[in-house]
């Protein structure tokens, strides 16, 4: 009894799958540069929450380690500046007014990372780049909050 | 004698299509950002009801990105800021009126980038521009959404 396996267009496909699988990957890493954290450049830079309220504002911490919603590191928080929320407010005639509400805060959140600066923009761990006007996601401990990138200034080492 | 004959079967069929699928979106995403460049097309975006900070990182002369893809769409060749505006109904007078948006700009920027345009439409380096899509862009120092607003010039 002969057993001869053939080659048949099912295994063209599949290496050809494989073969693709492989170079898309190697594509889409290894233009990544490689970075280790501490190392690279700095970027300094301003979250900005707006129109939270007390609770939600309090709770963002003022140091430690903050991350995307990827586990991206984001950096370590600085500080955090708490004032009543200035909203844009539509009246009657259709015209805006900026007004305080006093029963709820914006609140600009400091930060430092390293990261990988590029014509690009800046690359947080080499990888996700943010910079201002991005909307950025933020879990920080206990607490995620949405906001914006609102200020960025780049140290390149 | 046993035939030992191997028979092209619905599951056969499914892996190839998958295969297939998985191939063409692989194509898509990794040609996009390499096609050659065959001219100069200008067009115009504009960044909408943004802040003043976004409008400091925009200079004339900085590259564009497409900030999914992460390849370039062209160079910043004009920068202009005007107070944004919306138009809103006055129910007090009944009427629909155009008013400024307080501490809102709009950022229109030309840019210049290798592509062509003909009757099939615009592709900026791979990248196809309509007239009203919703791009979402980044240069060195910001990151933002617009709006293709106008494409013409092209060489």
């Amino acid at each position: 009894m002969k057993n001869k396996r053939k080659f048949n267009v099912l295994d063209v496909f599949i290496i050809l799958f494989v073969v693709c699988l492989i170079s898309f990957l190697a594509v889409r890493f290894t233009s990544i540069d490689k970075f280790k954290a501490g190392e690279g450049d700095i970027a300094e830079y301003e979250i900005l929450v707006r129109d939270i309220k007390a609770v939600t504002a309090e709770a963002i911490p003022e140091n430690g380690e903050i991350y995307d919603d990827t586990g991206v590191h984001l950096g370590t928080i600085m500080g955090k500046e708490m004032r009543n929320a200035e909203i844009l407010l539509q009246t009657e005639d259709g015209t805006y007014d900026i007004v305080e509400n006093d029963n709820k805060y914006d609140v600009t959140v400091k930060v430092t990372v390293s990261g990988v600066q590029k014509t690009e923009g800046f690359f947080f761990e080499g990888k996700k780049s943010y910079g201002v006007g991005s909307g950025i996601f933020v879990e920080a401990g206990n607490i995620s909050f949405q906001g914006k990138v609102s200020k960025m200034d780049i140290i390149k080492k | 004698m046993s035939e030992n004959k191997k028979r092209f079967n619905l599951i056969d069929l499914l892996i190839i299509v998958v295969i297939i699928g998985v191939v063409f979106v692989a194509w898509q995403y990794l040609s996009a950002g390499n096609k050659v460049a065959e001219g100069t097309v200008t067009y115009k975006i504009n960044i909408l009801k943004t802040e003043q900070n976004v409008a400091d990182e925009i200079q004339v002369g900085d590259k564009i990105f497409d900030s999914v893809k992460n390849f370039e769409i062209g160079e910043v060749k004009e920068i202009v800021v005007t107070d944004a505006t919306e138009s809103v109904y006055d129910e007090v007078n009944n009427v629909f009126k155009t008013v400024t948006v307080p501490e809102r700009i709009d950022i229109l920027i030309t840019v210049e980038g290798n592509g062509k345009t003909d009757e099939s439409g615009t592709v900026v380096n791979g990248y196809e521009l309509t007239v009203g899509k919703k791009m979402y862009i980044k240069g060195s120092n910001f990151a933002t959404e617009a709006i293709a607003w106008e494409i013409g010039g092209g060489k």
